[in-house]
């Protein structure tokens, strides 16, 4: 059974957010990375970059797959995890505590368009 | 699962039919498809991999190789008209049970031929202990594409050559290629390759969508975002890359570049040349930033006479020395 943690913000395409003030931490969630399996290359935006909610950010390539990542927000990219360029396997031990970018968010508004931890756990039948 | 035909028995280059999966995936209903096509010499490399640690591109150029990337994962690979590529499309989101229906089906369809065929872990399909079949997944929300190669028979001298590197490897976090051992149907069976097709089709598939010259046009749509230069180059991964050479009437050059996305992010210039002009006001800062092609540099250089700063340099030669 995959880590669902209350508080965030999840989208349909197993992406979360974890927001701080006008900033959102993005990254994929427990479930997601268990369906993936062993993280080789995480395709990380740069800083700097406008991400659109919905619209494709990066991508993360497991042994298995390689898997498009959809942002769940709109903003600008003020930071990305660069441990995850020397260690993308980090994802596998702790997705949420491993984010992929950090945004500036341009529309607080957009977050109730995402599910709640108990709308997510729903989704994915556990 | 329906087999998904085109209205001509044209051949096209390689991105059609990646983009032509992209489009199944779109239209699809609740129906796995699946189709077969092949391509002129291609090289086909995984989303993140480095270009210059996975393909020879010199050899690639000289013999009439092209060369793509692909959107799914995994390690480089070479095609001809005589390898079949397999696409598989499917609704299915669990990338296991994905991986597992499919190669399941693949390896009874071979063992019907009596094949000793059989999956393993790393997504390959094997005869024996040998590869016949490499695949790779490309995952996107609620579809799944997974295509693969198909060795019915193959010119060893190109794979070994085109997927190969020229010069030593890059230090790069992208993703490397595993190199195994591999065989082909032509090795095994006595099938011709129209009648092995045609099993294949008969085996997986138990009904037909013909696409349309509409859904054609579509397809080229969609085509076009993998014969750009910041698809096939951008998706380059971070690297650094030294280039080293002694130059008639300059001396000893080394350069040093670290390049992220292909784009220089970083460059360092020693060597026993003399120096007559400035090195980082002239040439070094305005190659930072700029896109690591021929072309990239030549715009970067335009107007400046390296020769002023670097005795007898010329700029071109010097753009040569960094991209040959």
């Amino acid at each position: 059974m995959s880590k669902i943690i209350e508080g965030l913000f999840y989208s349909e395409s197993h992406e979360y957010v974890r927001v701080e003030g006008d900033f959102g931490y993005v990254g994929i969630t427990d479930h997601a990375q268990h369906e993936l399996g062993n993280v080789v290359y995480v395709d990380m935006p740069e800083v700097d970059d406008e991400v659109v909610a919905g619209e494709e950010f990066g991508a993360v390539e497991s042994t298995k797959a390689a898997s498009d990542l959809f942002s769940p927000v709109s903003g600008t990219v003020v930071e990305v995890n660069e441990a995850l360029e020397d260690e993308p396997g980090l994802i596998n031990k702790d997705a949420f505590e491993n984010w992929i970018m950090k945004v500036e968010l341009s529309d607080k508004g957009e977050l109730d368009n995402l599910m709640d931890a108990n709308g997510y756990k729903a989704m994915i039948g556990e | 699962m329906k087999y998904l035909s085109l209205p001509d028995l044209k051949t096209r280059i390689l991105p059609f039919y990646l983009a032509m999966e992209e489009y199944a995936a779109r239209i699809m209903g609740e129906e796995d498809i699946f189709f077969m096509w092949q391509v002129e010499p291609t090289v086909i490399f995984g989303r993140n991999q480095l270009i210059a640690n996975e393909v020879n591109l010199e050899y690639c150029r000289e013999h009439g190789i092209q060369y793509y990337r692909r959107k799914s994962g995994g390690g480089c690979v070479f095609a001809d008209m005589s390898n079949i590529m397999f696409s598989y499309i499917t609704r299915s989101d669990n990338v296991e049970l994905t991986y597992t229906r499919y190669t399941t089906a693949v390896v009874s369809m071979l063992r019907a031929l009596g094949l000793d065929a059989s999956s393993t872990g790393r997504n390959d399909i094997l005869i024996g202990d040998q590869k016949v079949s490499g695949n790779a997944f490309y995952h996107l929300p609620g579809r799944s594409i997974v295509h693969g190669t198909m060795l019915y028979d193959t010119d060893m001298t190109h794979i070994v050559h085109a997927i190969t590197p020229s010069q030593s490897k890059l230090s790069s976090k992208g993703v490397k290629s595993v190199a195994s051992r591999i065989t082909t149907i032509r090795q095994h069976s006595d099938i011709s390759l129209e009648d092995f097709k045609a099993h294949v089709r008969h085996t997986l598939c138990d009904g037909e969508i013909m696409l349309g010259e509409r859904d054609v046009v579509a397809v080229e749509q969609i085509m076009q975002s993998y014969l750009t230069e910041e698809f096939i180059l951008g998706n380059n991964p971070r690297c650094n890359l030294v280039k080293h050479a002694r130059i008639e009437g300059v001396g000893e050059l080394e350069v040093s570049l670290e390049l992220n996305r292909n784009t220089v992010t970083g460059l360092n210039v020693a060597g026993d040349y003399f120096l007559l002009g400035d090195l980082d006001g002239g040439l070094i800062d305005r190659l930072k930033g700029v896109a690591f092609t021929r072309a990239g540099l030549t715009q970067a250089l335009e107007g400046v006479d390296l020769s002023q700063i670097i005795m007898n340099l010329s700029t071109n030669q010097f753009i040569n020395f960094l991209t040959d």
